[in-house]
């Protein structure tokens, strides 16, 4: 199934202060491929999370699902945390904590126990693990414990929110092979959120760009990355330390991100249109950043 | 000229538990030096040590620290306070969130200079770091501030007291990356322009292979190798070594089957 969010605008009202979070933003997660959803902090990205992990209301637009059905309706969408331990609950033993998907969709206690245990091995954890509770656990097992939470029941999309960023670069790279390992074996679609290129490199099929609310950029991940039209998506990208002495640096010359998704200032006649097309699957918010 | 030079520097924790078992390292004057390593493997740690700021419950056991041919640090113990300051991962919160940025550089600035003209200096800092308005920033509370500007406050604070070495402690975890590349520009100009050694601790490879002159790999409280960022990136000897550098990616690290390497 294809989990469609259309035209997607959140405003959030705190105070009779209005702040607007998404400027009508459009997104499509399919299973099999993995979108990722890249900005800053303040790009609105976790907002698109919880809009399509169902958490947020959106104040305007609509979220959809496409296509023949392949598990049961209300277990479609899971979800894995930045904070794994955290995100646990921390009186529950990880057993409970895995089955507890299963149980919510009454699947019958022998099924549920011979598939907490198919998926515990799947993704590595040891099994004396599951008498343990959340506190007794590293970051890295932790965070094993809430992939199998979140793929135990079959859902359709897993929104990934900065799934590593809490974790040591060598977890962090067993963690992201076991994502790719998985979602080839489940056929799982992923919304990635992050703000690390690295992360999102791994991953990605697709990628949207986001900033200050809005998608400045979205495409195969290869074009996004090896040859972005957009200049925040060239700014973002060159800020990354890359990890070799030898490489010259562009990010040591980035400067402060532009005041507005368009280059031109929003000045030019585009801005305010849209995304324009400028390869197959390949748009850009305003077609002057071909200029560039 | 060497600036700074640690030796045997020992730290116990908790029922004298090693936590980290006879660092050494040096740091040239206008050189970076990258301590890089995972949670756990005592670079923080470390880094408190060397200005006597450990928690309580964790002591320095023994180590010499001489800083510009002057030994400050002797059996682990500060004997005068080195000319050295430092700057923590999450700035928002090392600043005082009651006091306004201007008020804060007021008082370090009366502090260090006795000096009643502080507002002209602490302009002329804040502008040294790349704060364009430093006027608008001094009459704003921390929390009104991005992380980065807020970075760049407690750099100008850091360098207020014309330190010989700078110790950063993560610096810009947490930062966006393009802020993050801003803020890393600043302590390179820095470096060069005052001629101060930076000791950076950091657990991002591309971070360290971008900023760091010479890097300290630790694990598990241990110098598991010292050398050039071009050896450490492109002939490393330690396994530790190329275990970091395979997960960040950089093909000279071996394959990691999985094993915590040792």
């Amino acid at each position: 199934m294809e989990l469609r969010l259309d035209d997607i605008t959140v405003v959030y009202r705190r105070r009779g202060v209005e702040t607007r979070a998404v400027w009508g933003v459009s997104l499509r997660a399919r299973r099999g491929e993995t979108l990722a959803l890249v900005g800053e902090s303040g790009s609105g990205k976790t907002t698109m999370a919880k809009v399509a992990a169902g958490l947020q209301k959106a104040t305007t637009g609509a979220v959809s699902w496409q296509g023949p059905a392949t598990g049961p309706a209300g277990q479609r969408v899971q979800m894995v945390f930045q904070h794994p331990v955290q995100s646990l609950n921390p009186l529950w033993r990880v057993d409970r904590s895995v089955r507890e998907p299963l149980r919510r969709a009454g699947v019958p206690q022998r099924e549920a126990t011979r598939r907490v245990t198919e998926m515990t091995g799947r993704v590595g954890l040891d099994p004396a693990l599951l008498d343990r509770y959340p506190g007794e656990l590293s970051g890295g097992q932790a965070q094993r414990v809430a992939i199998a939470r979140a793929l135990v029941g079959g859902p359709e999309i897993v929104i990934l929110d900065e799934p590593t960023a809490s974790l040591d670069q060598t977890v962090r790279a067993r963690i992201l092979a076991l994502l790719a390992d998985l979602q080839s074996s489940t056929g799982a679609g992923y919304l990635l959120i992050s703000h690390d290129i690295s992360t999102v490199r791994r991953l990605a099929t697709r990628i949207a760009v986001m900033y200050r609310g809005r998608i400045v950029e979205t495409g195969p991940a290869s074009m996004i990355l090896d040859a972005p039209r957009h200049p925040y998506t060239s700014a973002l990208i060159a800020a990354v330390p890359v990890a070799d002495p030898r490489v010259p640096w562009e990010g040591r010359r980035a400067r402060a991100a532009p005041e507005s998704p368009c280059p031109a200032g929003g000045q030019c006649e585009e801005h305010g249109q849209g995304l324009h097309a400028v390869g197959t699957d390949h748009l850009v918010a305003c077609t002057s950043a071909t200029i560039h | 000229m060497t600036l700074l030079a640690v030796d045997g520097l020992s730290i116990d924790g908790p029922g004298g538990r090693h936590i980290v078992r006879d660092f050494a390292i040096d740091v040239e004057e206008g050189e970076v030096v990258g301590v890089v390593g995972e949670s756990g493997s005592g670079k923080t740690l470390t880094a408190l040590s060397l200005l006597g700021l450990l928690p309580s419950g964790v002591r320095a056991a023994s180590g010499e620290a001489h800083l510009g041919g002057v030994r400050y640090l002797h059996k682990g113990r500060i004997q005068e306070r080195p000319h050295a300051t430092m700057i923590f991962q999450n700035p928002t919160a090392a600043l005082n969130p009651t006091m306004r940025i201007g008020a804060q550089l007021k008082r370090l600035l009366v502090f260090l200079e006795k000096r009643h003209d502080w507002r002209t200096r602490a302009e002329a800092l804040l502008d040294s770091v790349g704060i364009d308005e430093p006027r608008a920033v001094m009459s704003r509370y921390p929390h009104q501030l991005s992380g980065g500007m807020n970075q760049r406050v407690m750099i100008a604070m850091a360098l207020a007291a014309e330190p010989r070495l700078l110790i950063a402690d993560e610096p810009t975890t947490g930062l966006d990356v393009t802020v993050q590349a801003q803020i890393l520009d600043l302590i390179r100009v820095t470096v060069t322009t005052r001629g101060i050694g930076v000791l950076f601790v950091s657990h991002d490879m591309g971070v360290i292979a971008q900023t760091c002159h010479r890097v300290a790999v630790m694990y598990d409280g241990e110098v598991r190798e010292f050398a050039g960022v071009d050896e450490i990136f492109h002939a490393p000897r330690a396994d530790y070594t190329r275990t970091l550098l395979a997960a960040a990616g950089q093909p000279s690290g071996r394959v990691d089957d999985g094993t915590p390497a040792r």
